[in-house]
């Protein structure tokens, strides 16, 4: 971990990888969004609109997994003043809150001809919004201070108080009594759908978590670039002062 | 294929009307958020450069 902490060696690294990570995440967005909107068949119950589930549970498992990345690196920034660790959970937030946004969106728009509504106050459907004014609390936190160290602090600490909010999601649909399905892909039984269904619905997965490497090394980079930048008019500046 | 024509898969069983919108709303965001981080990238790019430039500046007064 503490190999990582230099953001050189950090850039290097995920300069490398960049490329990669795109390539995989156009092929595997392709081949996913392909196979389910060309080839797949429709459920028997949700007929067509099984097609937004192709979208919708991806972009809801990256919603959340996501937020776990950034509460571990806020813990790691907090506890170790890992530099990188800081800024990758900062980077990661706006795909976070888009992933999120992107899983209200098409929930929505798969709710209203299958449940007869757009929304509900379900406790799944309660708690990924939480979920996503958490980001844009996060966002906005960082944007509230003038001090980069101090904006850092606040929101690694407001990470990790909203990472309770991550089991209420995944086993709100255990817990209580809500219109959403309960989880059919990632049970302890294994997958309870068709094959037909679950390999478009994985290799959309992976594409996004490909699609999130890429967009990460990105943003780090330009994160960390931002920061050296106003290092160095710092540093002049001080150098000017007069005494 | 599953669909027999292209107007068939348009129509989406006459589903269209909630399919085509939920992945034009995926599209917009996330391939919106790919270019916005691009340009962000560009312009800290060019921000360090700029910095650069302007510290080995500040040097040459110095000495």
């Amino acid at each position: 971990m503490h190999y990582l902490a230099n953001p050189a060696r950090f850039q290097r690294i995920m300069t490398a990888i960049r490329p990669w990570a795109g390539g995989i995440a156009l092929v595997c967005l392709i081949a996913g969004f392909g196979w389910g909107l060309l080839f797949s068949p429709p459920d028997y119950q949700q007929s067509e609109t099984v097609r937004i589930m192709y979208l919708h549970v991806p972009s809801a498992w990256m919603g959340m997994f996501i937020y776990a990345g950034m509460a571990v690196a806020s813990a790691v920034a907090l506890i170790w003043r890992h530099p990188v660790a800081e800024l990758a959970a900062k980077a990661s937030a706006p795909a976070g809150a888009a992933f999120t946004l992107v899983c209200l969106i098409t929930g929505a728009l798969w709710g209203q001809p299958m449940w007869g509504t757009w929304w509900v106050w379900d406790a799944r459907l309660t708690s990924m919004l939480i979920l996503f004014f958490i980001y844009l609390g996060y966002m906005a936190l960082w944007e509230a201070f003038d001090d980069p160290s101090r904006a850092g602090r606040a929101a690694a600490i407001l990470a990790l108080v909203g990472a309770v909010n991550l089991p209420i999601i995944k086993f709100s649909v255990d817990w209580w009594n809500t219109l959403h399905q309960p989880a059919s892909v990632l049970t302890m039984e294994g997958p309870k759908i068709h094959p037909d269904i679950l390999w478009p619905l994985l290799l959309v997965a992976v594409g996004f978590k490909a699609y999130y490497i890429w967009l990460l090394a990105l943003r780090v980079r330009a994160e960390i670039l931002e920061r050296q930048a106003r290092m160095l008019r710092f540093a002049a500046a001080s150098d000017g002062q007069p005494g | 294929m599953y669909w027999t024509s292209f107007a068939d898969f348009a129509a989406m069983g006459g589903y269209a009307g909630f399919i085509w919108p939920a992945f034009a709303a995926g599209l917009i965001l996330l391939g919106g958020l790919a270019l916005s981080s691009r340009h962000k990238l560009a312009l800290a790019e060019r921000d360090i450069a700029e910095a650069r430039r302007e510290a080995g500046r500040e040097l040459g007064r110095d000495t």
